[in-house]
């Protein structure tokens, strides 16, 4: 019984892994081939003002959209080199994992649950349509408390 | 709730990684999933009998 239930455990931890490196890496060879691209560095411009009030930087641009398109494990590939190169401090990892912990793959994460028990496609849309208000809402509102919070014990320091 | 919070070991492994402060960050996760929870049963689906 409890063999049976480890080897289970140890074939489906496997058979995760291997979907996981499906994606990951590509995805992080994408990234490498991408990232030098000048529209990403001109997505951040676009985006710093916004990512300033969350306590982020323009290179945050990039892991921000794969773990809130993809997830924090697919978008790993992604979220991951912003540490290896040191571009940002720690934290701007902190106001990225805030955010991402609320409001991660938006698209895939919001559709499974938003499937379970609706009556049909409409009340499927309106579904996701709340869920991801909501999830969008709140990460934006905590990471922009967080910031306000940071600000103001800095001005009484 | 499970919006929230899911895939947790792996996703806080992740975010270990990058360098974030998983604690902080798995404490808050837990505590905003009941809270989420709670809130949006209440709202959506109603108070329980």
């Amino acid at each position: 019984m409890i063999g049976e239930a480890l080897l289970d455990a140890t074939v489906s931890g496997a058979i995760l892994s291997l979907k996981i490196a499906v994606i990951l890496v590509p995805a992080l060879v994408l990234y490498d081939l991408l990232a030098p691209l000048p529209v990403f560095g001109r997505c951040g411009r676009a985006l710093a003002p916004f990512l300033a009030r969350l306590g982020m930087s323009p290179p945050c641009t990039v892991p921000l959209a794969a773990g809130l398109f993809l997830g924090i494990t697919y978008g790993a590939g992604m979220i991951l080199p912003i540490a290896e190169e040191k571009r940002v401090g720690p934290g701007e990892v902190q106001s990225l994992g805030l955010f991402l912990c609320t409001c991660h793959a938006i698209i895939e994460d919001t559709f499974l649950f938003a499937v379970v028990g609706a009556g049909g496609p409409r009340e499927v849309a309106a579904r996701m349509l709340i869920l991801i208000g909501v999830r969008l809402g709140l990460a934006v509102a905590v990471t922009r408390g967080r910031q306000v919070w940071l600000g103001s014990r800095s001005l009484q320091a | 709730m499970v919006g929230m919070a899911h895939t947790l070991v792996i996703e806080t492994a992740v975010l270990k990684s990058a360098g974030a402060r998983v604690l902080s960050l798995l404490g808050y996760r837990l505590l905003m999933a009941v809270l989420v929870g709670l809130v949006a049963s209440r709202l959506l689906i109603g108070a329980a009998p």
